[in-house]
């Protein structure tokens, strides 16, 4: 762990967690299941994400993890419709309903200017002649691109069409037009890799299931977060809420939840989880905290399920090198840039909204020429009292002796790390 | 330092004679379009954000009512060190709580709490045991 955090992630390109780690790494230790649910990691996911998230969360202590944040309603409704309000208001127009197929480049004198937007609406194909004043900021990837819908009596397949895939397939153009927008590939070619199945579950008038967790738990609904089962053979998790739409009844309850292993038979049903419609994945989820089969029955015929299949969830997470991903202004764009989770932003990780709004805000920002800092990344990993920390709990360790000290860098491995890490010490 | 040149950024010259493109309707291109209203200086009506779906927010989705269930692909979990998202949330009015930012309207969930309890299962991890041991 130590000597992950020493190596920069240039060494450890197209590396995944199990190339590190030992077997032992993640059968045993209480780390690696905190970790993994709280994050969605999984062995096979790329090792340089997870030194991120390792140095850019260092500060949250994974046995107390206070500071984690929820919106009062769902994210739409807490997030995305006030801002689109917000933005409607000052006169942004939106297009909806609009596809865009195509970003047309032209390379000249050492600059790169995105020329021209293709896209087709209900009134047919257009296509947009660009200046260098027209700046283009291009979302190239999303992780529910192609998500197809299920619900409580329907099974939802996983959408595994290659040759039109929205965003991804703009972002495809224009890879095999130039190297420097990155190589989507390393993302896109593994959908049993990349994909899961989420539900969302809402139960009216049976309060059986939630009195019953919070019998068991003592914990009221909306006071946890995402928990992992760690014995489903799917690796379910859940998380219990209590309101998250402003419409909603106090008596009408939610909950949501994913699985990660789509190629292992459940223990209550039977089948893969792609294979079950929404009532069979909510009955696993209950029998695996501890319902039985009539309590089942009766929860499950009071309940409505939506499940989604979404082939794309954590391609974001696939073993890559650094330059894959476009950088957010690749070398020589003068009005084109890239957002989002499949943009390279240096030392920040994917999978979390903040990801994307940095991006944004180094778009808008670099090519609107504005001079404004950006909101530095924290480097808590520079705070000697956050690294004791972490020492502390990886050694499993109250107190430092002496002897522990002097076994950390006695390491033939770790002394050389530590001094090439203080040689290229530089001040932002 | 660096505090005083992000308070004191004049609008970047020229800015109202360009136009932006915003590829995409998710929270990044929302967030970039406020980025330039807001910071930039942009004109707004200079600004045209293109989504093939007929509601933006991309993976920040939540729809449904009681009658046909619920529903969202997903949650996300949000920690106060992610300082670009409040910076942008701070700026954003709710639309049911007057005078209040979407910024003021999170929330911190107990979460230790349930992370440490145990169901049927071995005490140690802070994770959440099922009924059956999958694996020895």
């Amino acid at each position: 762990m130590i000597k992950l955090w020493l190596t920069p992630e240039e060494k450890l390109e197209n590396q995944t967690l199990a190339d590190w780690f030992t077997p032992d790494f993640f059968s045993k230790s209480a780390f690696w299941y905190v970790w993994s649910s709280m994050y969605a990691f999984w062995p096979d996911h790329a090792l340089i994400e997870g030194r991120r998230y390792l140095l850019r969360y260092s500060e949250i202590n994974p046995a107390n993890l206070h500071g984690i944040l929820h919106y009062k309603y769902n994210q739409y409704d807490s997030v995305a419709k006030p801002i689109h309000v917000w933005l409607e208001r000052h006169g942004v127009r939106f297009r909806t309903g609009t596809i865009v197929t195509d970003i047309e480049t032209a390379d000249k004198d050492g600059e790169t200017l995105a020329t021209g937007l293709k896209f087709r609406d209900a009134d047919g194909e257009h296509r947009l002649r660009l200046t260098r004043d027209d700046l283009v900021f291009f979302t190239n990837g999303s992780l529910v691109q192609n998500s197809t819908h299920g619900d409580t009596n329907t099974v939802t397949k996983f959408d595994r069409n290659a040759a039109d895939r929205g965003c991804f397939t703009v972002w495809e153009k224009m890879a095999a037009r130039s190297p420097k927008f990155g190589k989507p590939e390393v993302f896109l070619s593994n959908v049993d890799r990349s994909g899961w199945i989420s539900y969302y579950v809402t139960i009216k008038g049976d309060a059986t299931f939630f009195d019953y967790m919070e019998a068991k738990t003592g914990n009221a609904p909306n006071t946890g977060g995402l928990t992992a089962i760690v014995d489903s053979p799917w690796r379910l998790n859940f998380a219990l809420f209590s309101k998250t739409f402003p419409d909603q009844p106090d008596a009408v309850q939610t909950l949501q939840g994913y699985a990660q292993i789509m190629t292992k038979p459940g223990s209550y049903i039977k089948k893969l989880m792609p294979e079950c419609t929404g009532a069979e994945i909510f009955g696993e989820l209950l029998y695996h905290c501890g319902l039985d089969d009539d309590q089942i029955k009766s929860i499950v015929s009071h309940s409505i399920v939506h499940t989604y299949a979404m082939p794309y969830i954590v391609a974001e997470f696939m073993p890559r090198r650094v330059s894959d991903r476009p950088k957010v202004i690749p070398d020589g764009c003068v009005n084109l840039a890239f957002l989002g989770q499949f943009a390279e932003v240096p030392g920040e990780v994917v999978f979390t909204t903040e990801c994307s709004v940095r991006s944004a805000m180094m778009a808008a920002y670099g090519l609107s020429g504005l001079k404004k800092p950006m909101i530095p990344l924290p480097e808590s990993y520079f705070d000697v009292r956050v690294l004791a920390l972490n020492l502390k709990i990886m050694g499993s360790k109250e107190e430092f002796t002496p002897e522990d000290l002097r076994a950390l860098p006695a390491s033939e491995e770790i002394v050389p790390l530590i001094s090439q890490v203080l040689n290229s010490a530089k001040l932002p | 330092m660096r505090n005083y040149a992000r308070i004191s950024a004049p609008p970047p010259e020229g800015i109202e004679r360009k136009s932006a493109h915003i590829v995409g309707g998710g929270i990044a291109g929302l967030a970039a379009a406020v980025f330039l209203v807001d910071d930039a200086h942009m004109p707004a009506d200079r600004i045209t954000l293109y989504e093939a779906l007929d509601v933006t927010g991309g993976a920040l989705d939540g729809a449904g009512d009681q009658q046909t269930g619920y529903t969202a692909r997903g949650d996300r979990e949000q920690h106060e060190s992610m300082e670009c998202l409040w910076y942008l949330c701070g700026k954003i009015p709710s639309l049911e709580s007057p005078g209040m930012t979407i910024l003021d309207l999170r929330v911190e969930r107990a979460r230790a709490h349930q992370r440490q309890v145990q169901i049927d299962g071995k005490p140690g991890g802070a994770v959440f045991r099922g009924r059956r041991a999958h694996v020895g």
